[in-house]
């Protein structure tokens, strides 16, 4: 929908600015005013601000944070044959939408998470396309346990979980981060060794 | 023929050209709504920078452009 009205706002803009300037009169009379403001402002801010919307919700996907090579091995970690992974047991039992996969798990759950998320990202593009990408990618702040019960928490497959119970205070202060026992993250240094559930990622899930 | 004066007094002629920062305005929106065509089927980190930084930046010099024309009221 958002795609077509880009269209829709490029085109009827360029027919418009093309009219103004091959017909330099219509610029003269009131309504050619209103003609021209349409053309050189409304039309084209419209077209970037409903472009910008495009791509700030195509950065969420899984297809965009993979499209860097350096996160790669990461999206090779989502096809870990083995029930102890996090990342790929979440995104093959589609406990997390395939599609947004990295973002699902990697966004910032607070008022202004969205726009942490996206400043982080424009670190990761100074970092891909300017500076230097270090030998082992780290977080820039320590997994939150936010993150996880975001979804899990108020889940009764999490709340009963006998290894949960007695901690969940602990959990939700996050004085015990989840990470402490379920530490099998992206293992990316012995990807090579593992069996995998597919060659490549699910292009349905993309 | 003016009767007060008796001078003639030309019409305003409507313009044959755009003004020229006109015509540059529209080049760069017609520019930067290109780019950001050309963005939309991309869906990486390079479509992303080239529609920020290309296509919008065309576009935002296009409309201010198009402002400082009107502003100055084509002088």
């Amino acid at each position: 929908m958002l795609i077509q009205a880009l269209i829709l706002f490029l085109v009827l803009d360029a027919a418009m600015l093309a009219a103004l300037l091959l017909r330099p009169r219509l610029i003269g009379g009131p309504g050619g005013r209103l003609v021209a403001f349409l053309a050189f402002f409304l039309l084209p801010g419209a077209a970037l601000a409903l472009g910008t919307q495009m791509h700030l919700e195509k950065s969420k996907s899984t297809e965009f944070c993979l499209s860097c090579h350096e996160m790669e091995p990461y999206g090779q970690s989502l096809l870990v044959d083995s029930s102890d992974h996090l990342p790929a047991q979440h995104f093959q039992n589609k406990r997390i939408d395939q599609d947004h996969a990295c973002f699902t798990c990697h966004t910032n759950y607070t008022m202004y998470g969205d726009v942490k998320a996206k400043i982080a990202g424009l670190k990761h593009l100074w970092v891909h396309y300017v500076g230097t990408v270090p030998e082992q990618i780290e977080l820039y702040q320590p997994y939150q346990n936010r993150e996880c019960l975001h979804c899990h928490g108020g889940a009764r497959s999490f709340e009963e979980n006998d290894f949960h119970v007695d901690m969940l205070e602990d959990l939700r202060a996050g004085e015990v981060s989840c990470l402490e026992c379920h530490d099998l993250g992206h293992d990316v240094a012995d990807l090579a060794d593992m069996e995998m559930w597919r060659e490549e990622l699910p292009k349905e899930g993309l | 023929m003016s009767e007060a004066t008796g001078q003639t007094t030309a019409m305003p002629k409507a313009p044959e050209r755009a003004p020229r920062r006109l015509l540059i305005a529209a080049a760069f929106i017609l520019v930067g709504l290109l780019l950001e065509a050309v963005t939309m089927g991309m869906n990486n980190a390079a479509g992303f920078l080239l529609f920020l930084g290309g296509g919008g930046l065309f576009t935002a010099v296009g409309i201010i452009l198009y402002f400082r024309e009107v502003l100055s009221g084509g002088s």
